[in-house]
Parts: structure tokens; sequence; C-alpha cells
């Protein structure tokens, strides 16, 4: 891509590429993936070009969620270094133009998801946008400790949405695997959190490493590890899943907490040191990824 | 236009004539770049819009055939 030297770039029709990176994809395949398996372990199947276009509504809602964000967190991007390149924070895209197009993708997911499956999953679908727009981004990232926990539940919403699609209600596996993603993404972010707390602190956003101290997050991030594995193994002996799933998500989740425990029992404060939390962040990716896919093998091979 | 000539709006019969929009001077290197991007984004713009057509098409012939 050819570059230029202008005096404002806001000046210029911002180029696709940024709007692909204001939907935050990598953020969305995980979404995308959660909600997918969701559809996939449902009991009832939909038409092929309806559970497409049901995945896609939810991926649209996530590019939506990244873009609104980044339209209300320009300032604070800026201040750090692992998002000042992001296309609003660098000046290569105007304020209004992400939220425009924020705002449009949000409708337009919710309006193709009530017409395709049902209003359920589209209702579903708009209060995750909502919820993670105004309550995660707007009131409680900037003012408490606590902003992952309670947040987390918009991230947690894809495979409860990706179930309705298919079945037009809620029932008791859909809410586990919510539950699941609520708990796992404390550690998970205060894993992420630990070792970019620099970035965090100079953005006076209040992170738990930030307000909290290391010693305090560490020991928490084991706290939620511990409900979570509870969380990942229940569907099992719930009788909501086959044995192939509890084996997998019992040794998934013993894992999981082995290194939670490496990180509760670290006393490192310098990122260079923390291999520990290093270790644990990308498990606990990994783990996600792991145990929905056994989820869905398993309701397969049942 | 000089400075003292700048153009900073007016009184014409009573009413007051806003100074005329005047686009930032461009190279014409800039003037290619706007336009190479304004052509990618529209073409981009006619893709998605034609296949979300079929999209609402294949979602209306998936959900006549399950009666709903």
């Amino acid at each position: 891509m050819p570059t230029l030297e202008m005096a404002n770039p806001a000046a210029l029709p911002a180029d696709w590429r940024d709007f692909v990176a204001l939907t935050k994809p990598r953020v969305m395949s995980l979404v995308v993936f959660s909600g997918l398996c969701g559809l996939l372990v449902a009991p009832i199947k939909l038409p092929f070009v309806l559970g497409f276009t049901a995945i896609l509504c939810i991926a649209l809602g996530a590019g939506a969620c990244g873009a609104l964000n980044q339209w209300y967190e320009v300032e604070v991007d800026a201040k750090m270094r692992r998002t000042a390149k992001r296309p609003l924070p660098a000046g290569r895209m105007d304020r209004q133009t992400a939220l425009h197009f924020g705002v449009g993708l949000g409708a337009f997911s919710v309006l193709l998801m009530g017409l395709a499956t049902n209003w359920l999953a589209a209702i579903m679908l708009a209060v995750s946008i909502l919820f993670y727009v105004l309550v995660y981004t707007v009131w409680l990232k900037p003012r408490t400790a606590q902003n992952i926990v309670i947040g987390g539940a918009a991230g947690a919403f894809p495979p409860l949405i990706g179930w309705v699609a298919a079945t037009n209600h809620v029932a008791a596996l859909p809410i586990l695997l919510f539950a699941i993603i609520f708990l796992w993404t404390p550690p998970h972010f205060w894993a992420l959190s630990l070792f970019v707390r620099s970035d965090y602190a100079a953005a006076g956003i209040p992170m738990l490493p930030v307000v909290a101290g290391f010693e305090s997050t560490r020991r928490q991030i084991l706290f939620y590890s511990l409900p979570m594995a509870v969380a990942a193994v229940a569907p099992w002996p719930l009788g909501l899943t086959g044995a192939i799933y509890g084996a997998c998500a019992a040794v998934l989740s013993v894992v999981f907490i082995v290194l939670a425990c490496r990180v509760a029992v670290n006393r490192s404060t310098e990122p260079k040191d923390m291999e520990a939390e290093k270790h644990l962040f990308a498990y606990s990716v990994f783990y996600l990824f792991a145990l929905f896919t056994v989820l869905v093998a398993d309701r397969f091979l049942a | 236009m000089t400075v003292e000539e700048e153009d900073k709006g007016s009184f014409s019969q009573g009413r007051w004539v806003p100074p005329a929009y005047r686009w930032p001077k461009m190279s014409d290197g800039e003037l290619e770049m706007i336009r190479k991007r304004q052509r990618e984004r529209a073409r981009i713009t006619a893709w998605l819009l034609g296949a979300f057509v079929i999209l609402f098409f294949l979602i209306t012939i998936a959900k006549t055939g399950m009666n709903w």
C-alpha cells in the first residue's frame, strides 16, 4: 500500500483495511467460534443459510462492539503502546466515520438476526452489544477494577445467542456455556494486564493490577479459575454432555488451574520475568477453543 | 487571493453571505490517493451489497421451506 505524508491524514477517506481493523478481527474470531459452538450443540438444526446468517450476525455485532469501543476510547488508545496504531488514534480515520460504522453495523446485525432466525436471538444480540458498549466501555471500564468481571458478561453471550438462534428458547447447557466464558474472562484478562500493567497505568484505566497490585491480582486469578473449572466440567455430571467432554474438560481445567497456581506463586513485578502470566494468557485462549471444540465433537459423536 | 483579498463573507441585500468553502490545496499524489481509496471502497461496497441481496434471497427460500 503506498504511503503518503499528509498534513491531516483524517482528511483522506479511510482505507477499507482500517474498517476491518476497527472490528477487532482477532477478538471476533473467538466470539464467532463460541457462537458457532452454541449453534452446533443445539438440539434443533437450522438450514445452512440460516445458521450461516446467525453466525454472520454475531460476527457483525462483535464488529460493531469493536468499532464503538474504539470510537469511545480513542484518547485512551493513543496512550497505550498496544493500541496506539489503531486507525483512530493513528489519525487514519475520523471519529464520526467510526461511530456511523459501528452503529450501522450493530443495527444491521440485530435486524438481520431477527429476520433470519428469531427475535429472541436478535434481542439478546442487541442486549450484548449495548452491554458491551454502554455498561462495559462507557460505565465500568474507566471507573472500577471489577470492569472485566461484570463486563465479561458481554463476551459470554455468543454461545447463548447461537443456541437461541437455533431453538428460540434458553436451556441449561447454553447458560453453563455463558458461565464458563463469564468466569474465564477475569483470569484471561488479568493475566494479560499483569504484564502490560504499565500501559494500563499510563492510560489511567483502573485494571486490577494497577489498583490492587500484583499479589492481589494473582490471588484473584486463581480464585476465579476454580469456579471456572467447576462450570467447565459441570455439563457432564448434569447429563448435558457425554463422558468424552467430561474427561477432556477435566484435563484442560486441571492444566488451567496448575498454570493459575504458578501465577499465584510468582512474585515478579517485571514483565520480562512474567513467563507464568504469559503462559496462562496463551493457554487460556487455547483452553476455550479446545473446550468448545470438544463440546461439539462430543455432541456429534454421542 | 492574498490575505487582504481573502473572502471573509459579506452582506448582500441585508443577509449575511458566508465565505465560500475552499478545499485545502492538495498535491496530485494526494488526489490520486483519495481517488484510489474511493474506488476501492466503492468496489467493496458494491460486492457486499450484491452478497447481501443474494443472502436475503437465500434466507427467504430457506424460511419459506421451513413454513415460517
